[in-house]
């Protein structure tokens, strides 16, 4: 099945229902249209050019182009130390059947990857290297916080995430991170995680 | 060298954005009112500077040195209780006390020639959504500048476009997303984030939440409600609610410039109009500074 291709705007392209990864698809197109800006979403890519010119069926020779599902470079893995002190500890212990030990200890075995940085500055959207967990069940907060504390370690949707600043969050609290995500002060590499990554979490020693 | 921040109101400093960090979540940012903030910066002849963006006065400042400066938007200048041009490069003297009320709620844009600000990122840019950039002006903060030239060409230049559109036309480019915008709307709130649409007639079938995705400033989302919101420049950078058409860039800065209850025309177009209106506006915007040079021995 080839992937689908939509308007989106007046110089960019959401490309769509792929078979391998937002990442692979974002390294080709990057090689391909160096003067494009490429965005990634969960399961989606934005490519937008400088120009007007009419890109479609170069952007699809360059997908159907695509043969290796083999990553193309290597990512690093990264230890993030957690606080397990957040708020809603009892309720995702609710949600999953699980005791808050549990909650605590399942967190820290999955291996995450980070699938999207999205939403606000270096916030990371983490999903697990297996496809799914004992997370699936987690929802969101009805309604969400308007203040979620830097660093708060949230779960929502299977998925997991870091608060890299203070901002509004609809995500699960579970604990909370000393650890700087995102720096500024640093042009080249702001963020410290980066699509791709992997991520474990590690709870601090009381 | 130093310019004393006497009344603050609320004023941001923006430039075009910070658009080389989207895809790790750092918003575009950038002047609310490009148009505007273009001008501006084409009148001081610094394309790319730091420019003030007040939205809500009174806005008052004095500097030690002579300052070579510009105001565009809708708005009262007074330098030391006397009316000051609008739309033009004048010199504010020493000591003197420049003040700018805006007459709306629409930003007013104060381009100072040689201000200096620190960039983040690359971008002189404050982000309301997550506070990157230069902070807000506060009473009593102070600016440096550099040194100016008192026979600076651009001293006396003046905008001789009529630039005047209807604000309340909003062109757009239907989708990704399947749903019918086009027509009138009532704004309900306008912010840097976005603003809300208002109708008796919300969208039906709204409740779809799909995989975040890329949106940008623009972008016309339809959340569970079926009330449109058109992100603004401080939006953040994936959002997971359909986007049922995106505003053409020729017409983004007329967003700054609405106020609550207007009403809007939703207009869809084609990509090639789309072009032909921001080539258009180009020409309009690069002819519109006219120097006192330019105006020749007669």
């Amino acid at each position: 099945m080839s992937p689908k291709l939509t308007e989106y705007g007046e110089r960019s392209i959401l490309i769509e229902d792929f078979e391998t990864t937002p990442l692979l698809i974002s390294i080709e197109l990057e090689q391909a249209f160096p003067t494009a800006s490429i965005r990634s979403g969960l399961a989606s890519v934005v490519i937008t050019f400088p120009d007007y010119e009419d890109y479609f069926a170069q952007v699809e020779e360059v997908l159907a182009g695509i043969k290796t599902f083999e990553q193309l470079v290597s990512f690093k893995v990264v230890e993030i130390p957690v606080n397990y002190d957040g708020e809603d500890l009892d309720a995702v212990a609710k949600a999953t059947g699980l005791s808050v030990a549990e909650v605590i200890s399942n967190h820290q075995e999955i291996l995450w990857i980070v699938k999207l940085i999205g939403f606000a500055p270096g916030f990371p959207y983490l999903v697990p290297t297996s496809g799914s967990s004992v997370f699936d069940s987690v929802g969101r907060l009805e309604t969400p916080r308007t203040k979620v504390p830097s660093g708060a370690v949230g779960i929502a949707a299977g998925m997991s995430c870091v608060y890299p600043s203070v901002m509004p969050g609809g995500w699960q609290l579970i604990g909370r991170t000393e650890i700087v995500l995102f720096d500024v002060t640093n042009t080249d590499h702001p963020s410290l995680l980066n699509i791709g990554d992997q991520v474990r979490f590690v709870e601090v020693s009381k | 060298m130093t310019i004393t921040i006497v009344s603050a109101g609320l004023t941001i400093i923006e430039d075009k954005g910070r658009t080389e960090y989207t895809n790790l979540g750092v918003p575009v940012s950038g002047a609310f009112d490009k148009l505007s903030h273009q001008l501006a910066c084409n009148l001081i002849n610094e394309p790319l500077a730091p420019v003030l963006e007040i939205l809500r006065g009174p806005f008052q400042l004095k500097s030690d040195t002579e300052l070579v400066l510009a105001v565009i938007g809708e708005a009262k200048v007074t330098v030391d209780g006397y009316p000051a041009p609008l739309n033009s490069v004048f010199v504010l003297g020493v000591n003197n006390n420049l003040r700018v009320v805006p007459n709306s709620e629409s930003p007013v844009y104060l381009a100072i020639k040689g201000l200096v600000i620190q960039r983040t990122l690359g971008s002189y840019s404050h982000d309301t959504l997550s506070q990157i950039g230069p902070a807000p002006l506060k009473d009593g903060d102070l600016f440096e500048t550099n040194e100016i030239d008192k026979n600076d060409p651009v001293i006396g230049s003046f905008i001789s476009s009529n630039l005047k559109t209807s604000i309340c036309d909003l062109r757009y480019l239907p989708g990704p997303h399947n749903f019918e915008i086009r027509g009138n709307w009532q704004v309900r709130s306008i912010a840097r984030s976005g603003i809300r649409l208002s109708t008796n007639h919300p969208l039906k079938d709204a409740s779809s939440s799909l995989a975040s995705f890329p949106v940008m400033p623009g972008a016309i989302q339809v959340p569970p409600s079926g009330l449109p919101v058109i992100l603004g420049p401080d939006c953040g950078t994936t959002g997971g609610y359909p986007v049922a058409g995106v505003i053409i860039e020729a017409d983004l800065h007329k967003l700054a410039r609405l106020t609550p209850e207007t009403e809007i025309n939703l207009i869809p177009i084609t990509r090639q109009e789309a072009a032909s209106a921001k080539a258009q506006l180009s020409k309009t915007i690069a002819n519109s500074v006219t120097r006192p040079n330019d105006m020749g021995a007669w």
